[in-house]
């Protein structure tokens, strides 16, 4: 497992030696070009076929689709659907790309049912679903430039520049696709689900490039969400990451610094926790942010009631770890040792919080207990610890992972209408 | 280009540590003397034979009597702190190996070793000790994996070198930005101010400023040598290696000056104009 994998939007003129520099291009097409008809009918059939949370072959044939065709797409589903629930008068005759045909033969002429059009919303969401599953699934695991923009991403592992990469654009046409739910896309318990589910998977893939127009796309249909919000913070504390700001000042990518990116951060918890008070992930993060941007007594404060009702291992170790840095930062070091007890006591085999101790018995003078803190836990084999210390996955690390949250999607899509 | 520097190395220790023998740790909180590991250098040709009526010293601004100094006489403690992480597999582990078994074979008789080995998980694979085949068959067993905690990593490698009151080197090399470590940056340089040992650094980070280890070499009196990959590793290694060799240790006992604090330290040589870098001063009690 790769910890760091990072994908960061940048402009293609920036990048520099050693670093791909040829334009993503939409290009490679497994299918014929297709005139709207059958393609409509191709897209429909593979919708209805699709397994939700399956690489199946609906997903594989239309993961092969290009840009241009999926915008064509998109253009004629939103006039099939503005038509569709707009007009009344079955009878009436259209010209569409010079295909003469009344409403009441639309049905037979993409091959559904009529109920299939006039219902709308779950065919939307099942498309979503749908190509949701294809970014996730299917162009990942392809070689090829398919499923991309011209919108250029550099990659990054272990901190290093390693290639270029793309934006998605199943992701634009998904979001599309619930942008003309009705009455509005705030309204559908399952395209929230899918927000929250596929916002987690980016966050934890540190997909930054897709997760920026995700979440100001679906930031706008859900303002007030806590849930959201939350993870809203969540992208911007992460991209205030050392390792991010690096790769995109190595880049000469225009990011926000981290301070930027930290105050955003701050706001958007603040604002979780002003629509759910209870929202504890937020309250640790808040605090976390808030020690970072040099108001140690208000992180203190924060982490302090976060405490109160943790419940979850990596939270409490979080808290604990974060407080004790707060409290440190305060010049109160009894208080900050006993934080840092506490998350040995959590994880006793992280070694964050004995480094922690290590550097404060350091700030002391005492370097005897400074190494004996070190050595009770680095002179252990590093396969067997390998994974131990919940601070390395800090930044891709979620109460609710987006496999969780994604089962639920489709479970809960599967098993129903969600208005 | 290698540019020679005078290194300069502050420790506040008793007078009688300077004798070449094998040391336990001891630490004083006491200013009974000071240490000051200096390379002296012209036209980057490190200067020797030099006495201690030679050397200019002021602590504070306060010119202070030069005691005592040593070339080449004492014995060496190395630390390598070397870089493990994921990006380390293949022809780049081979030839890390290979430039630390080639330091490693470089110590003499009374030397101490040990090996730091990271990714984003810290591992003190070897303590300080005098069995260098102990170091060298940690540095075979160690395998790449993971991320990279180059600030942890060089923390922990100054705390094993202040494990014993011998003169330490850390040597710490990496290829990647640090992308785990919990402790901040600004804390481990300020404890590379306090610190006794001199800390060298090798980066083979392709398009990154090694900016951390700019700031820990500066601090302690060492260098930092930046490399586009890890071919030369061997030849960098080695050339720490000498360049530490080539060091006088001057001591003096403060005088006219506060026993707390930090002390800023000039050094000069008298009727000369010698290339000199020393480190900025010590925290007297640190």
């Amino acid at each position: 497992m790769l910890l760091a994998s990072v994908v960061i939007a940048a402009r293609p003129a920036t990048f520099r030696a050693g670093v791909q520099t040829a334009p993503v291009q939409a290009t490679a097409r497994s299918e014929e070009r297709l005139a709207w008809v059958p393609r409509i009918r191709f897209w429909l059939q593979a919708v209805t076929e699709h397994t939700p949370g399956r690489a199946d072959p609906s997903a594989v044939r239309i993961g092969a689709w290009s840009g241009d065709e999926l915008d064509a797409l998109r253009t004629d589903l939103v006039w099939l659907f503005k038509r569709t629930r707009q007009d009344r008068d079955a009878q009436r005759q259209y010209v569409y790309k010079q295909t003469t045909f009344t409403l009441a033969e639309l049905p037979a002429l993409l091959g559904v049912d009529a109920s299939t059009l006039e219902t709308g919303n779950p065919l939307l969401e099942r498309g979503a679903l749908l190509h949701a599953d294809i970014a996730m699934l299917v162009v990942p695991t392809s070689l090829s430039d398919q499923g991309c923009r011209v919108t250029q991403a550099v990659t990054a592992n272990d901190g290093l520049i390693v290639g270029s990469g793309c934006e998605g654009i199943h992701w634009i046409f998904a979001r599309a696709l619930l942008d003309n739910l009705t009455p509005s896309p705030s309204r559908s318990a399952t395209a929230r689900l899918w927000s929250l589910a596929t916002i987690a998977w980016m966050l934890e893939g540190r997909d930054y490039t897709d997760g920026r127009t995700h979440l100001e796309h679906i930031q706008r249909w859900f303002p007030a969400d806590a849930d959201i919000l939350f993870q809203h913070g969540y992208y911007h504390e992460a991209l205030a990451a050392p390792v991010v700001q690096a790769v995109a000042r190595n880049v000469s990518l225009e990011l926000p610094s981290a301070r930027e990116q930290l105050t955003e951060a701050a706001e958007l918890f603040r604002r979780a926790l002003v629509s759910n008070p209870d929202l504890a992930e937020a309250r640790v993060r808040r605090g976390r942010v808030l020690h970072a941007l040099g108001q140690d007594q208000e992180a203190s404060d924060e982490l302090q009631r976060a405490k109160a009702g943790l419940l979850n291992v990596h939270l409490r170790y979080y808290a604990e770890l974060f407080l004790g840095d707060a409290h440190e930062a305060l010049g109160q070091y009894a208080s900050a040792r006993d934080c840092y007890g506490r998350a040995v006591a959590l994880c006793p085999g992280a070694q964050s919080p004995r480094l922690a101790l290590s550097l404060l018995a350091r700030r002391t003078g005492d370097r005897i207990a400074a190494l004996h803190e070190l050595e009770t836990i680095l002179t252990r084999p590093p396969d067997e610890w390998a994974y131990a210390d919940p601070w390395w996955t800090y930044h891709v690390w979620q109460l609710r992972p987006a496999r969780d949250l994604l089962a639920e999607l489709r479970t809960s899509f599967l098993a129903g209408p969600s208005q | 280009m290698t540019r020679l520097r005078m290194l300069c190395l502050a420790v506040v220790l008793p007078l009688g540590w300077l004798v070449p023998e094998p040391q336990s740790p001891t630490f004083s909180s006491r200013i009974e003397a000071v240490r000051i590991d200096v390379l002296v250098s012209e036209r980057n040709v490190p200067v020797r034979g030099l006495r201690p009526d030679d050397f200019e010293v002021f602590d504070n601004g306060v010119r202070q009597r030069v005691d005592l100094v040593v070339f080449e006489q004492l014995p060496l403690n190395i630390v390598l702190t070397l870089d493990m992480s994921a990006s380390m597999s293949g022809q780049r582990l081979e030839q890390l190996r290979t430039a630390g078994r080639g330091v490693l074979d470089g110590l003499k008789k009374g030397d101490q070793a040990a090996l730091v080995s990271f990714s984003h998980h810290v591992v003190i694979s070897a303590g300080l000790t005098p069995d260098i085949g102990r170091v060298r068959a940690a540095l075979d067993r160690a395998r790449p994996f993971g991320d990279t905690s180059v600030i942890d990593a060089t923390y922990t490698g100054m705390m094993v070198a202040e494990s014993d009151a011998g003169r330490s080197l850390v040597m710490v090399f990496s290829d990647g930005l640090d992308t785990s470590s919990w402790l901040a940056a600004q804390d481990v340089v300020e404890v590379a101010r306090r610190s006794d040992a001199v800390v060298y650094a090798v980066s083979a980070v392709a398009l990154a400023k090694a900016d951390f280890l700019r700031d820990v070499v500066t601090q302690t009196g060492g260098r930092l040598i930046e490399l586009d990959s890890t071919r030369d590793l061997g030849a960098a290694f080695l050339s720490v290696l000498d360049e530490f060799r080539q060091r006088y240790l001057v001591s003096y006992s403060p005088t006219g000056v506060s026993k707390d604090g930090w002390h800023a330290v000039q050094v000069r040589v008298k009727g000369r104009n010698p290339s000199i870098k020393a480190r900025p001063g010590y925290f007297a009690g640190s």
